[in-house]
């Protein structure tokens, strides 16, 4: 099961960093480039067809969590920010920011006159609103711990809001870009409540597109908002009159539906793509990006004898991920340089990798006391150097993977066996109780380097009474040098000083090999040809977050 | 006979607790639940142990199994069903928007499986090992071994993708094409076309078996002494086969239409998601991948219901269909 059903193309807005998937899905190298020339200028007009893989769990947007919710109240409202395609925060609702007292208080200041659909003025208290809302005790929804180093919010003047933090917090335009709900129409209701009001299936927001109707597993109607706030600045934009989205769950009819011309933009199973690039030149226009996460086996740090680094690094030398990228993945990806993408800001050029070296290996497990037995295994004390590696089942990449990169193992004399599961157990009873020595994941970074603090960070390796780590530290990894670099990044708020701290960070973590970074997918979205000025967003493709941009050409 | 029926009525009650008991047990034993669903959309609220632990308390999944369970069961007589942790809303009104859709799609399937089945099985058996029950024999053992997932991909691969937008590949209307809007006869045309496809993978898959008990029910009607004596006296031989013959060998299909109750509400995990049917099937299926409790349980207790009410009315209507039968 996919927990964070994450289709590209609907991409949870920038503001949710970390969800994890269960990987495992192949893509198509970008040969061409997407030929959006546009013969004349962005006209208004025009209905477009997208798809919804399922319904939208609801409309709210401070309590939905599927990635179907956000595809449609991501239009329908505003947030604070918006993110340029180098990935750096630009105002959206904000008009001005500023972090004053040492870093304590983030404040924004809002554009005046911008309207809710209904007519009514967006102002201070509609925000205050919405980010109190998501603090609230009662609170149901999975926003708040992305509030937490936000202590108050203060409304200093009708245009003006005051985030006071309790330490200085940097990514903090990811983690309070929610949309804007109108305070006034919640006025009586319980936050506990917040669920049954009726706008949270019948949003009314500030943003390019006025929701029309929803019709429970058919299909969400959407109508361009002529008021929109920003129209002068983006040229007249939004400029699609009716949005249509529909509730196509199965891959197989939704690409008919796209090659029928009853969708324009749909992100087909990687085995269509080569295909469709072929079939379909000049028909269907691809937009191809690098995926902004990665698939990657986690090591856990904890067990013996992967609590020696050396251990770690050789697992690491020992495999050929380029081979296992053309082998497992038709070369539809790329093996991930380091933790963060080259396309993020934070991204250091100079990193130091641990590349294939099967002879580095195994001189580094002769550092660690081990001798290589009569049968090829290494092994200290007598004990042979056994391990297992979990991965879900049920994926052809996944069994393409693990298979080749045991083979690997095997070369060099590590003798690991594989166990493929469901991915629910193998989380609950190999991962969280640490009762693992690898597993097999895949992980969706966000636009802040502050991603890595979720997978990195110590503070997340400890295990709860229970026993168990729920948090995506399941290596338990725990180094005091990364702990203090992850939060100074969070501290600083200076793009270059923060490009530093996490360049470094970048460094011990590869060093310390508690994951080793097998891939980032080359994905491709394809759009019909009438559709045009679809932006490429790096790691999101053709994201909806641009869509005021798009425009038709019949 | 009202004997009879309260005693069955009563027997219901032991059955519906074992059945609703099981459900709720296996869907505890799936790993994961719905707080997890919702809260795994952002990584920050994994990390936080104590989020997870106020939705399961909010929602009372920390009680025991067995508190829940029953509940649950309390909530139910007095016809509460919950809310829908995923879309939180009230169950019945996820429910009541997918249910008119199964319910219509099922009735014409239903109505059309029985429509082409008996007469086919009838006319196979009438002309035993003829070339036309060759023919029949062959179709519907093709129908009964293509998967539905095959035979719908292969029917929008080759027929709605051929028929120059005629055909759509998904859904169930045209939007904006409603009784106000256009006359009744182009509405008519609309949902016709829309049904088309899904309507031919049911009647195909459904008509083997039908057709199968039908044909060999007649055969065995046909060795019947009434059946040699209908024709010693000279009557046409279709009075025989449709007066004489045909009342006592639909007996048997009687028997084995008590399931039909519950396949018309029950809906098609496959046909509806290949089709983009907004039925029930879909709804069930999605419920499970998002641990929404409620929800399966709603549609596991309808289904297992409507199974019972129509074994129930199978057997009244036999005292009907034959005199012979009588309950004390």
């Amino acid at each position: 099961m996919v927990l964070a059903a994450c289709g590209p193309k609907e991409s949870a807005p920038p503001a949710s960093p970390g969800t994890e998937q269960q990987g495992g899905t192949q893509t198509q190298t970008p040969s061409t480039s997407p030929s959006d020339t546009p013969s004349s200028g962005p006209k208004v007009g025009g209905e477009l067809n997208l798809r919804l893989n399922q319904d939208p769990d609801n409309l709210n947007p401070i309590l939905s969590s599927s990635a179907y919710g956000s595809a449609i109240y991501g239009l329908v409202y505003s947030s604070l920010f918006d993110f340029d395609v180098d990935w750096s925060p630009k105002g959206d609702l904000a008009e001005s920011w500023d972090t004053l007292d040492d870093g304590l208080t983030f404040r924004v200041k809002l554009r005046e006159g911008v309207l809710f659909h209904n007519g009514e003025e967006l102002t201070s208290e509609d925000v205050v609103f919405t980010m109190k809302a998501i603090k609230h005790p009662d609170y149901t929804g999975p926003r708040a711990a992305s509030l937490a180093s936000v202590e108050d919010i203060v409304a200093v003047d009708r245009y003006t809001v005051d985030f006071k933090l309790s330490e200085p917090f940097a990514p903090i335009f990811t983690n309070i870009n929610y949309g804007i709900l109108q305070a006034k129409l919640f006025e009586g209701t319980e936050i506990g409540d917040l669920e049954n009001h009726p706008v949270t299936w019948e949003p009314i927001g500030t943003g390019p597109y006025k929701f029309k109707e929803y019709v429970r597993g058919q299909y969400a109607l959407l109508e361009r908002n002529p008021d929109w706030f920003r129209s002068e600045e983006e040229g007249g934009a939004p400029f699609i009159q009716t949005i249509r989205m529909k509730v196509i769950p199965d891959d197989q009819t939704a690409l008919a539906a796209l090659e029928n011309g009853e969708l324009d933009v749909e992100t087909p199973t990687p085995a269509e793509v080569k295909r469709l690039l072929t079939e379909y030149e000049g028909r269907l226009m691809p937009v191809q990006y690098e995926r902004n996460g990665w698939g990657y086996i986690m090591i856990n740090t904890t067990k013996e004898p992967l609590t020696d680094v050396r251990i770690r690094q050789a697992l690491t030398y020992a495999l050929d991920r380029e081979a296992i990228v053309q082998g497992a993945l038709d070369g539809e990806a790329v093996v991930p340089p380091g933790p963060l993408p080259p396309v993020s800001w934070a991204y250091k050029p100079d990193l130091q990798t641990i590349g294939y070296d099967p002879a580095k290996a195994e001189q580094l497990l002769q550092e660690a006391g081990f001798t290589k037995g009569a049968d090829g295994i290494y092994q200290k004390d007598g004990q042979p150097l056994k391990l297992t590696l979990y991965a879900s089942s049920g994926s052809s990449l996944i069994e393409a993977l693990t298979t080749m990169a045991r083979q690997m193992w095997q070369d060099v004399g590590i003798d690991v066996t594989v166990q493929l599961m469901d991915f629910n157990a193998m989380n609950e009873n190999h991962l969280q109780p640490g009762n693992f020595d690898m597993a097999f994941q895949a992980f969706n970074l966000g636009l802040d380097p502050d991603s890595l603090y979720a997978l990195f960070h110590g503070s997340l390796a400890k295990p709860n009474a229970a026993g168990l780590v729920t948090s995506f530290n399941r290596m338990r990894y725990d180094n005091p040098e990364v702990n203090a670099l992850l939060e100074e990044g969070r501290r600083e708020s200076d793009p270059d000083k923060r490009k530093e701290i996490y360049g470094e960070a970048q460094q011990i973590i590869v060093n310390d090999a508690p994951v080793i970074l097998m891939y980032s997918n080359l994905y491709t979205d394809f759009h019909t040809p009438r559709v045009k000025g679809i932006v490429n967003f790096p790691g999101a493709g053709a994201t909806l977050d641009y869509l005021y941009q798009w425009w038709i050409d019949e | 006979m009202a004997r009879y029926l309260t005693k069955r009525i009563l027997n219901m009650i032991p059955l519906l607790f074992i059945v609703t008991l099981l459900s709720f047990g296996i869907m505890q034993l799936a790993p994961g639940g719905p707080e997890y669903v919702i809260l795994s959309a952002e990584a920050d609220a994994m990390s936080d142990p104590q989020q997870v632990e106020a939705l399961r308390e909010k929602w009372g999944l920390n009680d025991p199994v067995h508190i829940q369970y029953f509940r649950w069961v309390g909530n139910m007589l007095q016809g509460d069903f919950g809310k829908s942790y995923y879309y939180r809303l009230p169950v019945k009104e996820v429910l009541a928007s997918a249910l008119p859709n199964t319910i219509r799609l099922n009735f014409f399937a239903l109505v059309l499986i029985y429509a082409i089945s008996i007469p086919l099985g009838v006319i196979s058996a009438v002309r035993q090992y003829s070339k036309t029950d060759m023919i029949v024999t062959a179709t519907a053992f093709a129908g009964q071994a293509a998967p539905s997932f095959w035979v719908a991909s292969l029917l929008i691969w080759g027929v709605a993708m051929n028929s120059g937008g005629l055909i759509p590949t998904n859904g169930i209307s045209t939007p904006g094409i409603t009784f106000e809007t256009y006359g009744w006869l182009s509405v008519l045309a609309d949902r016709a076309k829309y049904m088309f496809l899904p309507l031919i993978v049911i009647v195909f898959g459904g008509l083997t078996g039908l057709t199968r008990y039908m044909r060999s029910s007649m055969l065995e009607v046909l060795r019947e002494d009434y059946v040699r004596t209908a024709r010693a006296k000279g009557l046409a031989e279709k009075v025989v086969i449709y007066k004489h013959a045909l009342r006592n060998a639909v007996l048997p299909i009687l028997a084995v239409s008590g399931g039909l109750l519950s396949s018309l509400v029950g809906g098609s995990v496959i046909i509806e998601n290949v089709f983009s049917w907004p039925g029930i099937g879909r709804v069930a299926w999605q419920a499970v991948n998002n641990r929404d409790y409620n929800v399966s349980m709603a549609v596991m207790l309808l289904s297992a219901v409507l199974t019972m009410i129509g074994y129930l009315l199978v057997d009244i209507a036999y005292v009907w269909v034959d005199p012979r039968i009588k309950y004390d």
